[in-house]
């Protein structure tokens, strides 16, 4: 509570210097992919100056001094006074990191380094290479900084205007330049020239153009102006208005910083005590809405002013549930850099490319969506992207090609990592996983299997480990990380072609589809992601191993089944799959026919956890309240699943009695089995 | 008003002397009184939160017996106990009296909602510190002592004063863990003789 103004600055610009380093590394990439780019350029000056201006006001000279340093690397890139070249790139990213060490140090409470070597060396950088004249194409719109907006609004505050002038000079020739300085000083003496393109640094001797741009403040009229400047040759200029309300051409320059959406930092506690609210409206709606009581007063009022509510719910829910999403577009920058680094590192070339930035996502899963996508990435450049000669032998482009992308598709948000590299080697991997013990000599894996088996934990068929990758670990984190957020995670493969890692993610960890399913009296939700089909088998179709195991024969497999009733001790469910129905299910390439009574409905749920105080609740992990308002258990796939074939592999002895015994009326006819 | 409640408690027993008045004092204040069968508990009223009436409860398959299931509390899932089944009373059977106690109270700094059931509640009293002693030892059989933290008396009425977070702690769910509670009738079923 107590906090100083000095604690609240420093720990604003903690958090705000931890944002603007992270643009800036954005912007950087940005630049380096369209040198020249005058918009990144701009940008990126205006945030090491805003940066700069927080250090020194939070009390760190030494940031200060780097990020001075920083903006005049950038100035000189701008007025192309250093050629923009890896090298400079290089410097910069790794500025960009210490500063970000810098920040992480004092967030620890320690005090930043000395960094005056960096200093000196931003400073000298570039500087000995090749000056470069302007490459740019003359005619453009002006580039204006942060400094020139203020300038811009003070000037309207006091009542001028600002207009945009183009001008065509009346000759081309080499004096042009001359004329550009003369008409800027007769422009000054009635105004304020806010900028010029080209840049009034540029007039002198050499300079040539066809148009000249100039950005005015001033409180003449426009008759005014065209006098002013006739006795130059230039009163045949077009001018507009910035700020003028007809004006549609007001330029993007203008309209940026006041246009900047309005965004507002909220402890996340609180979004997220706001959606539990929501989501007990939720349910008391279609406690209300479900209520016979309305059903039986058929009323039209009733009834209208209920689906109203129920509309108005569900826009709320969505609304909610929007406030936790954000964009992509943070991880995919740190991924673009990471490439960038690597392929630096790697001595490959990549093109990487990423598309659907803008692609929303649970704040809690970009989180945990981040380290597959390292993992996807690193695999990539390492094992899939030949080196430049390799390629060029294949008839392929020298530079790999890596693509990302995120897309919604159907209920779901799919990722994908796509490369033109050498594919996966299927013989390699065989050889891997045999030697491995994961399969045994005399079977053959289908094609989707075999390259499954990537994924299992410790598999690399890398033949030598390199710095980025090759120990083996990483597929495995990949499945592991997709299939905690609920999803599910493909690989193809051409030989020569490329890989293509798709990995689906439902849309929000919070809600589930499921489906709800009846055993006994009681009812449980199975997540629709986990089943694979149901079925009623002929009784022919079963057999039973070691006297008690029942097996389906599915499509010539045999399927271990699992009874809800059994499991779960419900009394009056139903054990028979004849009767009953099998739902088959799958977790982590294991599947499991579970014996249910019957399906009964789907339903999206909000997934609840169950409450505390429980201890451990085997087979189930949550719950969610359904339509009614009584509490529904969620099943959990990956342990009924792992149980079950943990029990038909051990079979015989009757380990089984640990979890499928006592309250004596279950384990109805096993009296055999009450002590293991 | 501490002091003079410290002098009317020397006054009734000198020899039990400090360790009687710090119980009295550490314990003196609101509680709720319930019915378990035919005995009085008391739960500090300040953990708490509500009385619901008996709704609908969801067997939770695999927990302790003594957890009836969970409940939706306005959208929050929260764990029903059978406060009978607990202390080996029997299983409670649901009348127009049973009531669900929803307690809240800190548990290694987390906070920990239930909900209690129980036969009826009767009221709020207030205990002055000469009202209350401490546990008597029950020997070996009846209610574990660990749950009892005084006695109180009232009107000649006995309240056992219960400190709920004891009754649920993280103990018992560990223990829950390792022995998935292989009989859960029995305990239960000898003692529901007797009253139910």
């Amino acid at each position: 509570m107590a906090k100083s103004l000095n604690e609240r600055i420093r720990a604003t610009f903690l958090e705000e210097g931890n944002e603007q380093l992270e643009a800036l590394g954005a912007l950087l990439l940005e630049l380096e992919a369209h040198p020249g780019d005058a918009e990144s350029i701009a940008a990126l000056l205006r945030i090491a100056h805003n940066f700069k201006g927080a250090a020194g006001t939070a009390g760190f000279p030494t940031l200060a001094n780097v990020a001075h340093a920083t903006e005049e690397v950038l100035e000189r890139l701008r007025d192309a006074k250093i050629a923009a070249v890896g090298g400079v790139f290089d410097r910069l990213f790794a500025t960009v990191d210490e500063l970000k060490a810098q920040l992480g140090r004092l967030a620890d409470g320690h005090e930043p380094d000395e960094l005056g070597a960096l200093v000196n060396e931003l400073k000298n950088l570039g500087l000995g290479s090749v000056v470069l004249t302007p490459v740019a194409p003359h005619g453009g719109d002006v580039v204006l900084g942060e400094y020139d907006l203020v300038r811009i609004k003070v000037l309207r505050k006091r009542g001028f205007r600002i207009l945009r002038l183009t001008l065509s000079p009346p000759h081309t020739d080499a004096k042009v330049w001359k004329w550009a300085r003369q008409v800027a000083q007769k422009l000054r003496t009635e105004g304020d020239v806010i900028g010029t393109e080209p840049r009034e640094t540029e007039f002198k001797a050499g300079l040539k153009f066809d148009l000249l741009v100039v950005v005015l403040a001033t409180v003449h009229a426009d008759a005014e102006l065209r006098a002013l400047l006739s006795p130059l040759g230039a009163d045949n200029f077009e001018l507009v208005d910035l700020y003028a309300k007809t004006a549609e051409a007001s330029p993007d320059y203008l309209k940026r910083p006041t246009t900047v959406r309005q965004s507002l930092k909220v402890d996340v506690e609180r979004v997220d005590n706001l959606v539990d609210m929501i989501g007990e409206l939720v349910v008391v709606q279609s406690m209300v809405a479900n209520a016979p009581e309305f059903g039986a007063a058929a009323s039209r009022r009733i009834s209208n002013c209920l689906s109203q509510l129920t509309r108005i719910t569900r826009e709320l829910q969505d609304a909610g549930l929007r406030l936790r999403m954000v964009p992509l577009v943070g991880v995919f920058q740190h991924l673009s850099r990471m490439v960038r680094d690597l392929s630096h590192k790697t001595t490959k070339e990549v093109v990487f490319t990423t598309s659907g930035e803008n692609v929303e996502m649970d704040r809690g899963m970009v989180e945990h969506v981040v380290d597959p996508l390292v993992h996807m990435l690193r695999n990539a450049i390492d094992h899939g992207i030949e080196a430049p000669e390799e390629r060029q032998r294949c008839g392929k482009p020298s530079a790999g090609r890596i693509s990302l992308s995120a897309y919604h598709q159907g209920g779901s948000i799919v990722l994908d990592v796509v490369d033109d590299g050498r594919g996966l080697d299927r013989a390699k991997i065989l050889a891997k996983a045999r030697e491995r013990g994961l399969l045994r000599e005399e079977v053959t894996p289908s094609d989707a299997e075999l390259l499954n088996l990537v994924f299992e934990s410790g598999f690399s068929t890398a033949t030598e480990v390199t710095e980025i990758s090759g120990r083996g670990v990483g597929m495995d984190v990949v499945r592991k990380h997709v299939e905690e957020m609920r999803g599910r995670v493909a690989i193809t493969s051409t030989p020569g072609v490329g890989t293509t890692i798709k990995i689906v993610l439902p849309l929000t960890l919070a809600i589930i589809d499921g489906m709800l399913i009846g055993c006994g009296s009681e009812r449980y939700i199975l997540p629709t992601i986990a089943i694979v089909e149901s079925l009623r088998p002929a009784p022919a179709a079963l057999s039973s191993v070691a006297g008690r195991h029942q097996m389906l024969s599915l499509r010539g497999h045999l399927l271990p089944l699992v009874s809800l009733a059994e499991l779960f001790h419900v009394n009056d469910g139903c054990n028979d799959p004849c009767r009953g129905l099998v739902v088959v299910v799958e977790s982590v390439g294991r599947r499991v026919g579970l014996v249910v009574d019957d399906v009964l409905a789907q339903q999206q749920v909000v997934i609840k956890n169950l409450g505390q105080g429980l201890g451990r609740a085997p087979f189930l992990s949550g719950a969610a309240i359904l339509p009614d308002g009584r509490v529904g258990l969620i099943l959990n796939v990956d342990e009924v699943a792992a149980f079950s074939t943990s029990m038909s592999t051990r079979s015989v002895g009757g380990r089984r009695t640990e979890l499928a015994s006592p309250q004596g009326e279950v384990a109805a006819g096993a009296p055999a089995s009450t002590s293991p | 008003m501490v002091t003079e409640m410290r002098d009317t408690t020397s006054q009734a027993s000198a020899a039990h002397g400090a360790a009687l008045d710090e119980v009295g004092v550490r314990l003196a204040g609101k509680y709720m009184t319930f019915k378990l069968a035919a005995e009085l508990y008391g739960i500090e009223i300040l953990k708490v939160r509500e009385l619901i009436r008996l709704m609908e409860i969801t067997r939770v398959p695999g927990t302790k017996p003594f957890i009836r299931g969970v409940i939706n509390l306005r959208g929050k899932v929260i764990p029903v106990v059978d406060l009978r089944m607990k202390f080996g009373m029997g299983e409670l059977t649901a009348t127009e009296q049973t009531v669900i106690i929803v307690v809240q109270y800190q548990f290694k700094g987390q906070e920990l909602t239930m909900g209690v059931l129980v036969d009826e509640v009767l009221e709020v009293l207030r205990l002055a510190p000469d009202q209350i002693e401490p546990p008597p030892d029950f020997g070996t059989g009846g209610i574990d002592i660990r749950y009892i933290m005084g006695v109180g008396n009232s009107d000649k009425r006995v309240v056992l004063l219960m400190d709920i977070g004891q009754v649920l702690s993280a103990e018992e769910s560990a223990q829950l863990q390792v022995t998935m509670d292989r009989e859960p009738g029995k305990g239960a079923g000898t003692a529901a003789s007797q009253d139910s």
